[in-house]
């Protein structure tokens, strides 16, 4: 992908919009038009970075010192502003260098504290700030090409390792939870994957663990003690990155041939996605889409764990909008990606789940990224599928 | 499971801030008075959290539903009011759940102490409108003294911390001995090695794993590609968590035998690492020991990169205040954990920084991460190492 695709689509945007300038906030609305991978921005407690864009002017990012020559050096926007204290220091003084210490500026106001914008309105008492949240997250859930491309190639990448895991358990051999979600990780990165830590977690979870999204807290994802037992269904999930772009990838396997109630509950899902990918398409809305497929799984005494969703759109954070939830009225556009993520109880009370990444094509929706089918669980047997350890 | 670090206490916080009740924002402060650990959670800007304590009639813990099994394990004794994964507006089902157990306790006029830096705008927006009589007030200079001293069970995290992400990258290191030349060892590959030995060695997640070297080796970050190269100085930047407790350290290698100039430059950096840590003690200033490492660069002549400050303090996350920098006049404190981080440039502009944790205290100043002799530059020349 093109690393100024973005810079150039927000300016497209910003011409078309109410805003003559923006000043954009927030982890994923950095990466966003950054671009590059920038793992550590969520740690950043003290030191706020922000991107302030202007029609018909090269966009401008504000950093602290400290990380200057790396956004230079990674990212799409050459010009870097730096501060040394604070963010204030230097705000007002870029906006008055463009004569706007009286403009209306679009503001990303979800992203930032009230005793920020306080502050900011404090120092430019001229300016009248607008909140721009909406707009930004608008052109963020319609993918570029180059972006529909990237997400299919990790969506594709993480399912081929992910398949990768799981041909290395053995039902007469297992290995433990801990074992299982390191090899997810590790096949990930030979694939090409970036598994930097923070929200780059893998989970191997069996038995009982799999009754909970994040069993063991706080070791997250990491497994324990555990073994993998026969006939138990076992959930493995990854969120993975390529060149910053997520995927959000979770898989079941069994332990042995499924029994009747585990082959029954996976069935349930794969139910859940037909249905879900035959109504996700431009024109309907999220929360429309949502009621539908509650409708379906009540018709069809399905137990759908609501509380999960049945998707989210995905991008340079793993999760954003728009979600297929009853709460959210965004109308599907082509364009955009989506995973959807049916999760129904499973027979001990497993959470039993199947992510796919899906996009809205002109008329319909496709399903992208399958390594294989997984219309049917994966099979773990009694020797190594691939005849090695 | 229950992290062994109960945490501050909420009722404790509110006696502290003089206030009828708390409510928090920040994963990490969270953490700190909790001791419920999230650590991702900053990483998910469209999932808000909310703790929520109202005098000693109510708490509540407001976070998406695949997280909430994660809070209710880690021992919160409260309710847990949980949003679906997939609701678009948080903000307003918070204010709605705040708002019932407000109503619920039968006042309208309390005092509320709150994280001015972290609440989200539209939240305290929608509170200060519905509860007009309310006082909010803003503690965060409170909290932030609060969480920069350490309990002797937070040092106890921290220093297990600290020496899990050592053996870590010691682990990582050795596995490099002899595999170079005929496995040309990618630099990813070789962070994914960081986390396992941390993991290991028992640590509960890993952070930040990058390697310096190649075109990346002048900045702070890069993310790692490629191989690593005979003759580059090399620079290891890594985070790691222990029952929500963070080391973060970075460490210098060679691969083959060290150059004069790679050496001298390393020593040069030491010499004005030794001069910051000599500094470390109770009543000094961040700011002062900032500019006396500053100082004795300019006169021996080191090429000192000053702008990324000389260190910061460390606990429930990676990098937080004070920081040792020209403009913090924070004074050190006994309790603190500072992890000293002074960047210099090597021979090919390399940037080249020796991390280590200090623990400061009335009886002295100890090191908590340096389980490795660091003196000297590390070389990549031998044989498979035993570990």
């Amino acid at each position: 992908m093109n690393k100024s695709e973005i810079s150039k689509k927000i300016q497209f945007e910003l011409s078309q919009s109410r805003y003559e300038q923006v000043l954009l906030f927030g982890l994923d609305n950095i990466r966003y038009v950054v671009g590059g991978v920038l793992p550590f921005l969520g740690t950043l407690e003290n030191e706020q970075v922000a991107v302030f864009f202007q029609q018909n002017e090269e966009p401008i990012l504000i950093a602290p010192l400290w990380l200057k020559d790396t956004f230079r050096s990674i990212g799409s926007i050459r010009n870097v502003q730096v501060y040394t204290s604070t963010i204030e220091d230097v705000l007002p003084i870029l906006i008055r260098r463009y004569g706007l210490e009286e403009a209306e500026i679009g503001i990303s106001k979800k992203r930032i504290s009230y005793k920020f914008y306080d502050s900011l309105q404090n120092l430019l008492p001229k300016v009248s700030f607008y909140e721009c949240d909406q707009w930004i997250t608008d052109i963020r859930m319609v993918k570029t090409e180059g972006e529909q491309e990237l997400l299919t190639e990790v969506a594709r990448k993480t399912d081929h390792g992910l398949s990768g895991a799981a041909h290395h358990v053995m039902v007469y051999a297992p290995r433990p939870e801990k074992g299982l979600s390191e090899i997810i990780r590790v096949h990930c990165i030979e694939r090409e994957l970036d598994m930097v830590g923070y929200e780059s977690l893998s989970i191997g979870a069996s038995g009982e663990h799999t009754h909970t999204p994040w069993p063991e807290a706080p070791y997250f994802g990491v497994g324990r003690g555990k073994y993998l037992e026969e006939n138990e269904l076992v959930r493995m999930e990854i969120r993975a990155s390529l060149h910053g772009y997520w995927s959000d990838s979770a898989r079941m396997l069994t332990m042995g041939s499924p029994t009747t109630e585990q082959a029954n509950s996976y069935q349930q899902v794969v139910a859940i996605r037909k249905k879900a990918l035959s109504l996700l398409r431009p024109g309907f809305a999220a929360s429309d889409v949502a009621r539908e497929i509650l409708g379906f799984c009540e018709a069809n005494n399905i137990a759908v764990v609501k509380e999960h969703g049945f998707g989210h759109g995905i991008g340079v954070v793993p999760i954003e909008p728009p979600f297929i939830d009853v709460s959210d009225p965004t109308v599907l556009k082509n364009g955009m990606v989506l995973v959807i993520n049916p999760t129904v109880r499973g027979p001990s009370g497993e959470l039993v789940r199947s992510y796919d990444t899906v996009i809205i094509g002109p008329t319909s929706s496709r399903l992208v990224g399958w390594y294989k089918n997984w219309d049917e669980p994966y099979k773990a047997v009694a020797s190594y599928q691939h005849g090695g350890g | 499971m229950k992290n062994n670090v109960e945490g501050y206490g909420l009722h404790k916080a509110a006696e502290t801030f003089n206030s009828n009740g708390v409510m928090l924002n920040s994963p990490h402060t969270i953490n700190h008075f909790t001791g419920i650990e999230l650590p991702f959670a900053t990483h998910f800007p469209d999932r808000p959290l909310v703790c929520f304590m109202l005098g000693s009639k109510a708490s509540v813990f407001i976070c998406p539903y695949e997280w909430s099994g994660a809070v209710a394990d880690q021992g919160w004794q409260g309710d847990i009011t949980a949003y679906g994964d997939g609701e678009r507006n948080p903000i307003e089902f918070g204010v709605e759940v705040i708002a019932q157990l407000i109503e619920k306790s039968g006042s309208t006029a309390e005092r509320i102490a709150i994280e001015e830096k972290f609440i989200p705008y539209p939240l305290y927006l929608q509170l200060q409108e519905r509860f007009p009589k309310n006082e909010w007030v803003g503690v965060d200079k409170k909290i932030e003294l609060i969480r920069m001293q350490k309990s002797p069970a937070a040092l106890e995290l921290l220093h297990t911390a600290a020496e899990q992400l050592e053996f870590g990258l010691i682990g990582a290191v050795q596995h490099l001995e002899g595999s170079l030349e005929e496995n040309g060892y990618t630099l990813s590959e070789f962070c994914e090695r960081i986390r396992v030995h941390v993991y290991e060695t028992g640590g509960t997640a890993g952070g930040l794993a990058a390697v310096a070297a190649g075109k990346g080796k002048g900045q702070w970050y890069d993310q790692p590609q490629g191989k690593f190269t005979h003759g580059e100085l090399v620079r290891i930047e890594a985070t790691s968590r222990y029952y929500g407790y963070w080391a973060n350290t970075s460490r210098m290698m060679v691969i083959g035998n060290a150059e004069e100039l790679q050496k001298r430059a390393y020593a040069e950096n030491l010499q004005l690492k030794n001069k910051a840590v000599s500094m470390l003690k109770p009543g000094v200033k961040c700011s002062t020991l900032y500019n006396e490492v500053a100082d004795l660069a300019s006169e021996e002549g080191i090429d000192f990169r000053g702008e990324f400050g000389i260190g910061h303090s460390i606990g429930v996350s990676e990098r937080e205040a004070p920081f040792l920098r020209v403009d913090d006049d924070t004074a050190l404190l006994p309790g603190m954990c500072i992890v000293v981080a002074v960047y210099t440039e090597g021979p090919q502009k390399e940037l080249i920084c020796v991390k280590d944790t200090y623990y400061i205290s009335e009886e002295g100043t100890v090191c908590i991460s340096d389980f490795h002799n660091w003196e000297v530059l590390y070389e990549v020349n031998g044989f498979r190492s035993a570990h």
